[in-house]
């Protein structure tokens, strides 16, 4: 909509490629990736035009031959031969064109997989703006629903359109014999019915947008029904009368609509059948008057009503799949919208570095995770056995990086923000590190920095940080605190440099972030978050999160976040399958051990920074206090930063920060800031009031 | 249950037919209307074709025997214009059964959802649902579902009326070919059977691989080599776009990529899922379209051969041949089509069962006595329970009373049996061994709906829908606005409320964006308070609350703790916890550990148990709030 307004800047959430841009788009996909399919296209186009050529001559070939015997000979092998051909011609359709489906369907879960892994390097930032989820579902959404994808759409609409166009011709050649002017009748008419059906497909694109709404609403309603999250719920409550007295309001409503639209479109239908008894009519009439006139015999007859009546079925064909390729078409633009957002850069090494996944520094040596000498593996598994790249997967990079040069001038704008390109390595930075903010500022409401238009965000809109400074000093164990929505989470996210600040600077050890690859600076961090990444992969990658991994150091993780023991007795190797997705002994695990796992998960990276983002709200005490015992153990040396709602945490640390507004209010030791007496004195006593109390009784009793 | 890989067994016919008998008697329930529908459908498109047909047979035998012209155009523009208006009536019921096939299939799946909402939990909970809807999901990846028995209904109809069509107008055809000389008729007949035959012998000898490939279910070791996550990650089934964040720092890119895309690039992989199927289903398309062609081309052949003996005017050769193409057609297509039916109704059949599934669990028709005073007792006696497919007991020789105003605090380990506790009292589950008694009553004797009248409960897991505020305060689509605002500010919601009060929707806001893009979000803790509010609202006389406060803040935590007599009022409540602080607010608590209760008493009493459990969570917990 916008974009159409005019010379504004164009929201790069919405593409307007053309459909003959958008047809070419999905034949150089083919192109690429199954070269063969070009070839099944054009035998299919071929053989599919000369079907139905062919049978309209049969049975004139067979009138002929029974009207004029003396030539009975010569017609009867005509008609013999005609018809093998019809048999040869009629298997070959048949088995291309369901090549042809085998094919594109098969080469949907490319594209499904290609908009994945761009969602996977698009800036995190933006993979969390509404407009870009929203793109995604589409995106999605035009790729998964076989035979309404858009690739169906436009790979059937397109060659459908060709062979219908071809057979029109020809049956138009065979006509033209007759009369020219009857041709250019019927040709005419049938640019009436086009018109006519155009106008009915017009017609039903206008209800796509309510059907698209209630459909919504039923699915919504219908899987909170069998949700089986909310059995529990529905059950107690008695929701059940309440969401059901909801579907049926949507059944009625979606009722109505069906009607108001059939009755609409059947209008449309029923006035292109009155064109086609009306011309059928005609051609009778004319084709008799023909044949008392003595120009044609009962053979011609029969071959040019054939082809007269056979007409009409050609344009509903071309109407239906122009329709069918405007709507893919449409669906397609959401999807290379997707694919064209601009990426994050990763820095020097680029996109390269850090798809090879070059492994975490080791915990064998933090010296040679200093010094920057590891090799450089190739990451990809397969390596493994065959040592060579997945066949396909170069072209895929190509493919779905699509082209390059308008992307990397955003996003190199971006990311580097005036400065040079990257030119340091961590290796340079002496551990532990040091971290400092510096006048930073950052706002949910700031626009997405390659394009001009306000995000809609509105449950996070507004600014977080506003100049704001901070030194996490190497080695400083940092312990967060405040309440819901006072930043810290946003905190943590530029921490990690998943977030980049719209105003001042990160330094690491008092350099800038930026002058070092964003892939290098994620190697800094192991953090827990709050949403549990547990992937069903095998455990060694769970852990490690890398294709290769060293299966010493998975198991000293598994063992240092107390899960070895238990794995051992459950036969559990790095082999085995996390989650029953593919094995159904796959391994689960409880909401504990999760949280051990994940703990595994930052042992075996071994980062010099770690932090927690609150991860044992859902922990018994013993649980809880078990983890952060080794969380600390695990923090020597390293600089850490722990948020948690229960204070309890924030006596393990060196300094405690109290973030309110996106300011830190109040910071100090745990001691210092209770002997303030102010915020943190305040919520610290909420929560420890009856635990104190109890310390005085126990006091008492002993 | 069929399991996946019986789709593939040849069942005898009969069988076949029953099932395509239960789907289409399903169909039949939910639009008794369709099925004549469509029958008139196919038998106004069969009757325009053979009347197209007879009029061109007319028409050319008219002009070749020198008919007048007049009287040829009279009847030719009246056949004409009589097809026009059983192809306009056809037209008007295509229209209408797309409008009615449409609602069927939506209906249809709105109609397993509310199942399950029927079902009892236990079942619903139990694996042998799971595995009856993980293969219900399975049965209907490929294909349409219901959409797949409509489409092979209308061939099938449409074939008998074709046959039946080709015999009533060409039947005679037959007489010519037994006259005269009888031997190459014969011959010629032969002949033509046995390729026919041969041919759909090819025909299905295909179908059968390519359906096999299809449907086959996989091993584990074909699992194992052949699972790429493309769907379950991309359709963010298995994977949340808050993932991106470990993605990014760990730099799994990598892995992800190989998972998502690598795997399904590899040769073997390949070949596994499209190269095997499609030989099965070229194969099948093309030998198909083979026995279609010599239908049509066999037809014109046979019958022009015939003519050519002598004795059929030239416009029959066109009406003898068209039926003779149609027999031969329809035969293909009642053989094939029926295959395909059947098969696609075969994958109904789990969820057929799915809707005739019936609960298990013993309904009593007790009614539940309705106390203003709110006096009722509950207590547990020895009470055993294990969950469905689980070696472990979730509880064992469990008792506990609990009396009427009394407020239970319950503390535990992770997996003690907490939450299980209130799965039975709500009568989720019931308990393997023992039983649980309210009044004295046990609870399997009341009827269920009036009994869970008696809990309000939020639980860890809570759920709010995409819909009004209100109604979610409510559970129900009626609601007294003021009551639920009244709820909503005890809960700690009022600040929010004024909110959307000034945006304008107030109670009648919707939450979230899943059913309507006017919806508001709200934070975690603000779900909590609302949840929280919809136990208030609902004023039962048992008030469970199971870890209420995880997702708030300290202070937001204190602030329900301050309402939470509000909350109970002088109502009986148990309450759940992992923070030891709100235990305070009971007066006795109790102990779990391992499904058992181990400790009951008050705080002071049990932490004087200085062994006990109590003592240790506590300690855990109360260790840093005490100054050293």
């Amino acid at each position: 909509m916008k974009a159409k307004e005019g010379e504004k800047a164009v929201s790069p959430y919405e593409k307007h490629y053309s459909i003959p841009q958008n047809i070419a788009y999905y034949f150089r996909f083919y192109r690429k990736n199954v070269p063969v399919f070009l070839w099944i296209a054009l035998a299919e186009i071929l053989v599919g035009a000369v079907v139905p050529y062919i049978r309209i001559y049969l049975p004139k070939f067979a009138i002929d031959l029974v009207a004029a015997p003396a030539d009975g000979e010569r017609l009867f092998w005509r008609l013999g031969g005609l018809g093998l051909l019809y048999v040869l011609v009629q298997a070959l359709y048949q088995a291309v064109r369901e090549s042809k489906y085998h094919i594109y369907n098969g080469r949907r879960n490319d594209l499904l997989s290609a908009l994945f892994l761009k969602s996977l390097r698009v800036p995190y930032r933006d993979t969390e703006r509404g407009e870009v989820k929203e793109l995604y579902q589409k995106s999605m959404e035009s790729v998964i629903y076989g035979d309404n994808s858009s690739l169906y759409r436009i790979t059937y609409g397109t060659l459908d359109v060709i062979m219908s166009v071809i057979s029109f011709v020809l049956y138009s050649t065979v006509l033209s014999v007759l009369s020219p002017v009857v041709t250019a009748l019927l040709l005419a008419l049938a640019l009436v019915q086009y018109a006519l059906s155009f106008a009915r497909i017009r017609y039903l694109e206008w209800f796509r947008v309510l059907d698209a709404d209630i459909g919504r609403r039923r699915r919504y309603l219908s899987n909170s029904m069998g949700n089986v999250k909310a059995a529990k719920e529905i059950r107690i409550f008695g929701m059940k009368e309440w969401l059901k007295s909801r579907l049926d309001k949507v059944f009625a409503e979606m009722k109505r609509l069906e009607k108001r639209k059939r009755r609409s479109e059947n209008v449309f239908v029923q006035i292109n059948g009155a064109l086609t008894v009306f011309r059928d009519a005609c051609a009778y009439a004319y084709l008799i008057w023909q044949v008392f006139q003595g120009n044609i015999g009962a053979g011609d007859f029969v071959l040019y009503f054939g082809a007269i009546t056979g007409f009409s079925g050609f344009v509903e064909n071309i109407i239906r799949n122009v329709g069918m390729l405007r709507q893919g078409s449409n669906d397609l633009n959401y999807y290379r919208a997707y694919l064209e957002l601009p990426e994050e850069v990763l820095g020097s090494e680029s996109l390269e570095a850090w798809t090879t996944g070059k492994e975490a520094p080791g915990s064998e040596s933090l010296e040679a995770w200093t010094t920057g000498k590891e090799p450089l593996g190739s990451g990809y598994p397969g390596a493994r056995s065959t040592g060579k790249e997945a066949p396909g997967s170069e072209s895929l990079e190509a493919w779905t990086t699509g082209r390059k040069s308008p992307e990397s001038a955003y996003s190199g704008k971006e990311d580097t923000n005036g400065s040079d390109r990257p030119r340091r390595h961590i290796s340079e930075l002496t551990l532990p590190v040091e971290i400092t903010f510096q006048d930073v500022s950052f706002s949910y409401s700031v626009p997405n920095a390659a394009c001009g238009d306000d995000s809609k965000d509105k449950a996070v809109s507004g600014q977080i940080f506003r100049h704001f400074n901070l030194t996490i000093h190497g080695g400083e164990k940092v312990a967060l605190v405040g309440v819901n929505g006072a930043g810290k989470t946003t905190f943590v996210k530029l921490l990690c440099g998943i977030y980049e600040p719209q105003e001042g600077r990160i330094l690491l050890n008092g350099i800038d972030r930026r002058e070092f690859p964003r892939a290098e600076v994620y190697r800094l961090f192991s953090a827990v978050f709050q949403e549990k990444f547990l992937p069903p992969f095998l455990v060694g990658e769970s852990v490690s999160l890398q294709a290769e991994w060293n299966e010493e150091r998975v198991w000293k993780a598994l063992g240092d976040a107390g899960l070895k023991e238990s794995f051992t007795e459950r036969g559990i190797t790095s082999d085995s399958y996390y989650g029953k997705d593919i094995d159904e002994a796959g391994v689960e695990l409880s909401g504990g051990q999760e949280q051990r796992f994940l703990l595994a998960r930052a042992l075996y990276k071994d980062a010099p920074i770690l932090v927690l983002d609150e991860p044992t709200a859902a922990l018994d005490p013993i649980a809880e206090s078990e983890i952060y015992d080794s969380y600390l153990k695990f923090s020597e040396n390293k600089t850490a930063v722990f948020i948690s709602h229960r204070l309890a945490s924030t006596r393990f640390s060196d300094r405690i920060l109290l973030l309110e507004g996106g300011r830190v209010l109040e910071e100090g030791t745990h001691e210092e800031l209770i002997a303030r007496g102010q915020r943190y004195a305040e919520m610290f006593q909420v929560q420890s009031s009856y635990y104190e109390k109890s310390a005085r009784e126990k006091e008492a009793f002993s | 249950m069929i399991q996946e890989s019986e789709l593939l067994k040849n069942l005898p016919f009969r069988q076949n037919l029953n099932h395509i008998r239960t789907t289409l008697g399903m169909i039949r329930r939910m639009d008794r209307g369709y099925w004549p529908c469509q029958a008139v459908y196919c038998l106004l498109q069969t009757g325009a074709e053979y009347g197209a047909l007879i009029l061109s047979a007319y028409v050319v035998n008219g002009l070749t025997a020198g008919v007048d012209f007049g009287g040829l155009m009279r009847a030719a523009v009246l056949v004409c214009i009589l097809l026009g208006v059983l192809k306009a009536v056809s037209y008007a019921l295509k229209s209408s059964m797309n409008i009615r096939k449409d609602l069927m299939a939506r209906r249809y799946d709105s109609m397993q959802k509310e199942k399950l909402a029927e079902l009892d939990f236990a079942l619903l909970d139990s694996p042998r649902l799971r595995e009856m809807q993980e293969l219900i999901q399975r049965n209907n990846n490929w294909g349409s579902g219901i959409y797949t028995v409509f489409w092979y209904m209308e061939p099938m109809i449409t074939a008998v009326l074709r046959l039946v069509g080709a015999v009533a107008a060409g039947g005679t055809v037959f007489r010519y070919l037994g006259g005269g000389n009888t031997l190459p008729s014969v011959c010629v007949m032969l002949t033509l059977a046995v390729f026919f035959l041969l041919g759909m012998k090819v025909v299905q000898h295909y179908q059968k691989i390519g359906l096999y490939f299809m449907y086959h279910f996989p091993s584990l070791e074909e699992k194992k080599r052949f699972t790429s996550h493309t769907w379950a990650f991309a359709t963010l089934g298995r994977y949340q776009y808050q993932n991106g964040k470990d993605v990014r720092i760990y730099g799994a890119y990598d892995l992800m990529k190989h998972w998502t895309h690598d795997k399904a690039q590899e040769k073997e992989y390949r070949d596994y899922y499209v190269k095997r199927p499609v030989v099965g289903a070229v194969g099948e398309w093309a030998a198909r379209g083979a026995m279609g062609g010599l239908g049509t081309a066999g037809a014109y052949f046979l019958v022009a051969w015939l003519a050519l003996r002598g004795g059929i005017p030239v416009g029959t050769v066109i009406l003898f041949a068209g039926c003779l193409a149609n027999l031969l057609e329809s035969g293909v297509s009642l053989v094939l089509d029926f295959q395909e039916l059947a098969l696609a109704c075969r994958k109904q059949a789990g969820i057929l069962e799915l809707l005739s599934l019936s609960n298990e669990m013993y309904r009593g028709s007790l009614p539940m006595e309705k106390r203003s005073d709110g006096q009722y007792t509950i207590e547990f006696s020895n009470v055993s329970f294990r969950y469905p497919g689980s070696e472990n007991y979730a509880l064992r020789h469990f008792s506990l009373k609990l009396n009427v105003g009394e407020k239970l605090a319950i503390v535990g380990r992770n997996g003690s049996g907490k939450t299980t506790m209130i799965k039975l009292l709500c009568r989720l589950y019931d308990p393997d061994e023992g039983e649980i008694l309210v009044n004295g009553v046990d609870i399997r004797k009341f009827r269920q709906e009036e009994y869970v009248r008696l809990f309000s409960v939020v639980f860890q897991d809570f759920q709010l829908f995409s819909l009004m505020l209100a109604e979610n305060v409510a559970s129900s689509a009626e609601f007294e606005g003021e009551r639920a605002e009244r709820c909503l500010k005890d809960s700690g919601f009022g600040d929010r409320l004024e909110k959307l009060k000034e945006e304008g929707e107030g109670i009648r806001s919707y939450l979230y964006k899943d059913y309507t893009d006017a919806g508001v979000e709200i934070s975690g803790g603000e779900a909590q308070k609302i949840a929280i509010a919809r136990a208030v609202y609902k004023e039962a006389p048992f008030v469970l609350l199971d870890e209420p406060t995880a997702a708030l803040d300290p202070l937001a935590e204190a602030e329900i703790y301050a309402n939470f007599d509000k909350i109970a009022g002088e109502k009986t409540a148990v309450y759940i916890s992992h923070r030891l602080s709100s235990c305070r607010f009971c007066k006795k608590i109790a102990v779990f550990d391992g499904g058992r209760l181990v400790q009951l008493g008050s705080h002071e009493e049990l932490l004087a148990e200085e062994d006990g459990i109590y003592a240790k969570l506590w300690n855990a917990q109360a260790q840093y709030y005490q100054t050293v």
